[in-house]
Parts: C-alpha cells; sequence; structure tokens
C-alpha cells in the first residue's frame, strides 16, 4: 500500500473506469426502477434486449456510479492516506531537517529516484568544504557542512519536497469527497412546473416552489439563456423568494442548486364545443389518472407527446417547429381515431391558439418547465479543496526537481570513501547530473 | 464553412508552406548538409502565422460548444506545438527533433482545413448561455491545446532521442542533452496546462451544470489521469521510458478528442 508504482496503478484504473464510460452507452435512468427500466429498454433496438438485460447487473451502464469507480477510489483514498503518513516525516527532512548519518533510516526511505554508493574520495578542504561543491552547486545543490562530523546535506529547491506528501493528501481528499458525496449524498434531478413545490432532501421541513420561468427568446426551444424565480419556504414560517439566471448555482439551505436548464413545453387543455365541460385528456407515458390540463414536453422523444382522449376514442400528437419563416414557432396536432396508426388531420397553429376536432376545441400554450440538479452532502467540499491542493502541488512539482543528498567521508584502511545518499523527485537527465557531478558513472548499477 | 473561406484558404497555404519545409528538412538530412538552412526557418515561421490566422479566425465562430465542427482546433494543437518546437530549436535546428513534430502540425492542420472543407453547417454559432461560462470554455479549450501541443512536441522529442541512440556518433550525442531537457520541459508543461484545464472545465460544469462530467470533461480527465500516471512514473523512476511515453500518447490521444469535440 505504501509503494509509488500502486499510485500509477490505481490513476491508470481510474482512467480506464472513465474511459469506458465513452466507450459504453451510459444512462441516466435509475435502473433498479422497473418503469424506468422499461424506458431505457424501450430507446435500445430489441435484438439488443437479452445483452442488454445480461450486462446490467454488471453496472456497465451506469460505471461513474458503480463499485468499478468506487472501488479504485477507496484504494486511492487508503493508498493516499498511508503515503502521505510515510512520506511526510521523509520530505520534512529533506525540505528543512538534520541528518546524522547516510545509515539514517529517513535518509535510506525514497521519495524520488534514490542512489545509494560509496566512492573513493578527496580529502575535504581545510575549511570542511567537501570538493565536488562547486560542480553540485553548478546543478542547483547548495551544501550544508557539518564541520567536525563529516557529514554534508545537499538540498535543491527544497520546499517542494512539500508538494509531494501535499498532492496525497490532495488525492487522498478527492477520493473522500467523491465517495462521501456518492454515499451519503443524493443527487436530484427535477422537472418543476411554475407553481409546482418540492420538498429539500435535508432535515426539517423545507420546501421549494417554483414561481416563473422566463426564456428568452420567449419561443426558441433551444435558447440556453433566461430565468427562474423560487420561493424557498421554510418550517418555522418564514420565506425567501431568489431569482437565479439558467446556468448559475448557490447554496440553498445546504443543498447545492443548479438550474440546468428551462425545458419548453406544451400546455393543452380541452372543452367540449357544445356543451364548454372540461375534456379529460390522459398522456400516454405517463402513468396517473387522465385530468383537464397536461404539460408535455417539446425537446424530448417525440412518444411522450402523445395524450389520449378516452372520452372520444382519440389520440393526439404534439409537435412544434420553429423556423425563419415563422420566428415564434408553431405547433403542428396529429389526430389518430381509435387504433389507426396513420393521423386522420394533421393541424398547424400558432404558439398560443385553439384548434378545433371534432367537437372538441384545445388551447396550446407554450411555457417552459425548469429542470433543477440538487446536491445534498457535504462531500464535494471536501473533493473541491482536495482538487485545490492537487493543483498547487502539481505546479509545484512540475515547476520544481527538488533534490536531496546526503554524504559522509570515512576512513578506510584503503583511502577515504564517501558514502553517498541521493534523492531526486525529476527524470532521468537530473539523476545523471547529480551523479556525474559525484564522480559516479552514470551506467553504474545501484549499490 | 467552405474550403474558399478565409480559414480554408489560408489554412491550405500553411499546409503547402510546411509541406516544402518538411520537403528540404529530409533532402537535407538525406544529403548531409551543413548549410544553414533560413529558407526552412522562413516557410516554417510562414506557415505558423498562416496557420494561426485560419485557426483564429475560424475558432472565433465555433468557440461555443455547440457549434457545428471544433475539429478546428486541430490547427490550433498544430500551432502550439510547432511554436515550441521552433521556438526550442530556432538557434539550432536540428532536424531529427523537427521532423517528427512538423509531421505530427501537417497531419494536425490538414484535418482541420478538411473539417473547413466538409462542414457544411454555417458557422455562426447561436447565444447558448452566460458569457462567464463562455469564458470558462476559452479558458478550457486554451489550456488543454497547450497541454496536446505540449505533449506532441514532448513524444517527438523522444522519438528524436530514440533515433540520437541509436545512431550514437559524437555529432549527435551534443544534441542528446538539450533534447533530454526539452522532452522533460515539455512533459512538465503539459502537465500544468492539463490540470489547469481539468480545473476550469470542473469549475464550468459544476456552476453551470451541478456536476461534473459534462461533454468534454471526461476526455480530459483521461488525459490527466495517464498524463499524471506518466509524470509520476518520470519523477519517481517506478515506470520505464517506453511505459512513460505509452501514457503519454493515451494523455496526448485523450485530449486530442476532448478538444476536437469527438468524446
Amino acid at each position: 500500500m505504501a509503494s509509488p508504482r500502486l499510485t500509477l496503478i490505481l490513476l491508470l484504473w481510474l482512467g480506464c473506469v472513465v474511459a469506458f464510460s465513452l466507450l459504453i452507452p451510459q444512462t441516466a435512468y435509475q435502473l433498479e426502477d422497473p418503469l424506468q427500466r422499461s424506458r431505457w429498454l424501450a430507446g435500445v433496438p430489441r435484438e439488443m434486449w437479452p445483452f442488454m438485460e445480461g450486462l446490467q447487473p454488471w453496472g456497465l451502464f451506469q460505471l461513474l456510479s458503480s463499485v468499478w469507480l468506487r472501488l479504485p477510489l477507496a484504494l486511492l483514498l487508503a493508498h493516499s492516506v498511508i503515503m502521505a503518513i510515510a512520506s511526510a516525516p521523509a520530505a520534512w527532512q529533506r525540505a528543512f531537517g538534520c541528518v546524522t548519518s547516510p545509515t539514517d533510516p529517513l535518509a535510506l526511505s525514497h521519495l524520488g529516484r534514490q542512489h545509494v554508493a560509496t566512492l573513493e574520495a578527496a580529502r575535504p578542504d581545510a575549511d570542511g568544504s567537501y570538493p565536488p561543491g562547486d560542480q553540485l552547486a553548478r546543478v542547483g545543490y547548495r551544501l550544508e557542512t557539518h564541520t567536525g562530523e563529516k557529514t554534508w546535506v545537499g538540498r535543491r529547491q527544497a520546499p517542494a519536497w512539500l508538494a509531494h506528501t501535499g498532492l496525497y493528501v490532495g488525492l487522498a481528499l478527492v477520493a473522500a469527497g467523491l465517495l462521501l458525496q456518492g454515499w451519503l449524498g443524493q443527487a436530484l434531478e427535477m422537472n418543476l412546473q411554475p407553481g409546482q413545490a418540492m420538498r429539500l432532501p435535508v432535515e426539517g421541513a423545507t420546501t421549494l416552489i417554483l414561481d416563473a420561468v422566463s426564456a428568452s427568446p420567449e419561443h426558441d426551444p433551444t435558447t440556453d439563456v433566461g430565468s427562474v424565480t423560487l420561493r424557498v419556504v421554510r418550517d418555522i414560517g418564514d420565506e425567501d423568494r431568489i431569482e437565479m439566471p439558467l446556468h448559475h448555482s448557490r447554496l440553498v439551505q445546504g443543498v447545492w442548486l443548479t438550474v440546468v436548464n428551462a425545458a419548453p413545453i406544451v400546455e393543452l387543455s380541452a372543452t367540449d364545443v357544445r356543451t364548454g365541460g372540461e375534456v379529460l385528456l390522459q398522456p400516454l407515458m405517463e402513468p396517473g389518472p387522465p385530468r383537464g390540463r397536461v404539460r408535455l414536453p417539446l425537446t424530448t422523444n417525440p412518444e411522450e407527446r402523445f395524450v389520449g382522449i378516452p372520452d372520444h376514442n382519440l389520440t393526439l400528437r404534439v409537435d412544434y417547429t420553429a423556423s425563419e419563416a415563422s420566428p415564434a414557432g408553431q405547433f403542428v396536432v396529429s389526430f389518430f381515431r381509435g387504433a389507426d396508426t396513420s393521423p386522420e388531420t394533421v393541424t398547424e397553429t400558432g404558439a398560443a391558439t385553439s384548434v378545433e376536432f371534432d367537437g372538441v376545441r384545445y388551447r396550446l400554450d407554450f411555457a417552459h418547465n425548469a429542470r433543477l440538479r440538487l446536491h445534498s452532502g457535504m462531500g464535494w467540499i471536501s473533493a473541491a479543496v482536495g482538487w485545490l491542493l492537487v493543483l498547487v502541488c502539481t505546479m509545484v512539482l512540475a515547476t520544481a526537481s527538488p533534490g536531496w543528498m546526503v554524504g559522509r567521508l570515512l576512513d578506510s584502511p584503503r583511502g577515504m570513501r564517501l558514502a553517498v545518499v541521493t534523492d531526486v523527485l525529476a527524470g532521468e537527465h537530473a539523476e545523471h547530473a547529480v551523479r556525474s557531478s559525484l564522480h559516479v558513472p552514470v551506467s553504474e548499477d545501484r549499490v | 464553412m467552405p474550403l474558399s473561406s478565409v480559414p480554408g484558404v489560408v489554412g491550405l497555404a500553411a499546409v503547402t508552406a510546411w509541406l516544402i519545409a518538411a520537403t528540404l528538412i529530409a533532402w537535407r538530412g538525406e544529403r548531409r548538409s551543413t548549410a544553414t538552412p533560413p529558407m526552412i526557418r522562413a516557410l516554417l515561421g510562414l506557415g505558423l502565422l498562416l496557420a494561426a490566422i485560419s485557426w483564429l479566425s475560424a475558432a472565433a465562430g465555433v468557440w461555443p460548444e455547440r457549434a457545428p465542427s471544433r475539429v478546428i482546433h486541430a490547427a490550433g494543437i498544430a500551432v502550439v506545438a510547432l511554436s515550441v518546437q521552433t521556438a526550442l530549436t530556432f538557434r539550432q535546428p536540428e532536424t531529427t527533433a523537427s521532423l517528427p513534430v512538423l509531421g505530427a502540425a501537417l497531419g494536425l492542420q490538414s484535418i482541420a482545413v478538411g473539417a473547413t472543407f466538409w462542414a457544411a453547417a454555417p458557422s455562426t454559432a447561436p447565444v447558448i448561455y452566460p458569457d462567464a461560462l463562455a469564458l470558462w470554455l476559452i479558458g478550457r479549450d486554451a489550456t488543454a491545446i497547450a497541454a496536446a501541443g505540449l505533449l506532441t512536441v514532448s513524444l517527438g522529442m523522444c522519438w528524436a532521442l530514440g533515433r540520437l541512440r541509436r545512431r550514437r556518433s559524437e555529432i549527435t550525442a551534443v544534441a542528446f542533452e538539450p533534447l533530454l531537457r526539452a522532452e522533460d520541459r515539455t512533459l512538465r508543461g503539459a502537465l500544468v496546462s492539463l490540470t489547469l484545464a481539468v480545473t476550469l472545465a470542473a469549475v464550468r460544469s459544476w456552476l453551470g451544470w451541478g456536476e461534473i462530467v459534462h461533454p468534454g470533461m471526461p476526455g480530459l480527465l483521461v488525459g490527466w489521469l495517464a498524463l499524471m500516471a506518466a509524470f509520476s512514473g518520470w519523477v519517481t523512476g517506478t515506470a520505464s521510458p517506453r511505459l512513460v511515453r505509452v501514457l503519454e500518447l493515451l494523455a496526448l490521444v485523450a485530449v486530442s478528442a476532448s478538444v476536437l469535440g469527438l468524446v
């Protein structure tokens, strides 16, 4: 768990999961819900159904919320915590601490490319400085000589060593945040109609009511410009009114709320021409009893825009088209009799008008629903702080190449020897430069 | 955006200039001539200028993400890669190091020019979201393009190093050390750019859509994970040089796919 090689393996594992989520079509449907599952399957060619149903229990269609992602994240969390704890003393020593000997266990716990060697050495100068000092200074090392102790320490860009530990702390916070958000947090996506209320997923009875949605230009179904007006009603009776433009977020009662979209819809109602009474309508893709007014989404599957009129044995479908000729757009209403699959009549009409067919007057109004995304739980804050730390530490490590070495002169029967440990957090060439400065052949194997 | 538009014509002229430069470099290498190549430099510079004009004039129309084609950003990667390469080797033009990056730039520029030809849809972009989000997007794309360009140079240097190692002559040994340093610096620069790109993409997705996984983000994330793994292996010595290069290549593919709007 404390091997740097595991960092590499876990990063690659996470990369593979994200890459597979790009290759395998992912779904936003809750596949545990039978209704949503059948809607998902309805969008898949029939011959693929057995194959898809076989793969679904493996979580391959929701990879980013499955164990395939959570397992490497959990391992990354454990590994990063262990690495941070294990590397912190050595990183501190390389940045600021003093060392008494190359055989100090901390000196031998390598963080980067480590090299341990014993070399022939010249006697130190009278002032105690070590002869290769000039060469090492040329590659950026500052030598600290401990006079009388025959030990010296060389450092290059020393504070950057702390970024090594900081990076693991950041990765641990990111992994913990993502796991907490997936485990304890709740992510909801809601389509609210004006006047509709929803209970926020927080402690206490806080309700969110959508007062109004405006989009600009009003009749352009592709527009992403506009705003929503919301009311937050708390259990103690007070309320706040907030206006949020589309694609803006804010924290509301501990819930991260984002206005994702203003989805264009058509509001449809019907009255009997002779009696003036309300005619009941039944959207085919929505469960529940027939009602007097229905709202149909205009930018989703056309199958969701079929409405049954049970009392008249009719079905109608509403489509919406905008063109250069009619920028305000127009509705196209197709009427189907009984079980017929081709329409009996197709009528085109403006964006706020009525159509009459078979003794019933249908009123159509263009309107918008607001699509809101809510995140409860504070795991995302941990992930954000962690990523900030990762960003800073990556910048430091990418712009600096910290190096450290400790050497000790030893008197031996064959003359002066130098025991030296180097640790470099940089590419091959930096390691070569240090070893050349110490007169260690670059091709020499590690001792 | 037809081929006869400004980006199309100017982009084609850049391809032509680079093709002539590449031919001259190859010919010079074949003849082992040591004469200074002012013409090659001039052609490379002219090609860079034309490609930059082509890219920026087309990108101004396609930056918002729903516009017809983001493939024009391939020209951006080519411009960044060749600019960095030219800056690194301007004083001592090294044919072995220049050719792979020039080849990659030619390929990318051809893809971009091809996209201007095939993208028949008008390039006027609809107003789709607040300006602040568009600025995050421009920042994300600019840093990701810089990362992809730097990765191209890093891999080009690596290819050149491999060739120099095989030759092992006295003349080529002189060029060895600067190439090794350049490879290291471009790898580090790519990591900095890509980390910034992922940050900008994540902030934009979270503020504007309340989620992290948004179009363009997964590609950048895969690229960052691969590049971080490569960098980690590179500086700690836990990955072989070959594995580091494979990971760099993976990162380049993922980031380029994200920049070009393919994932």
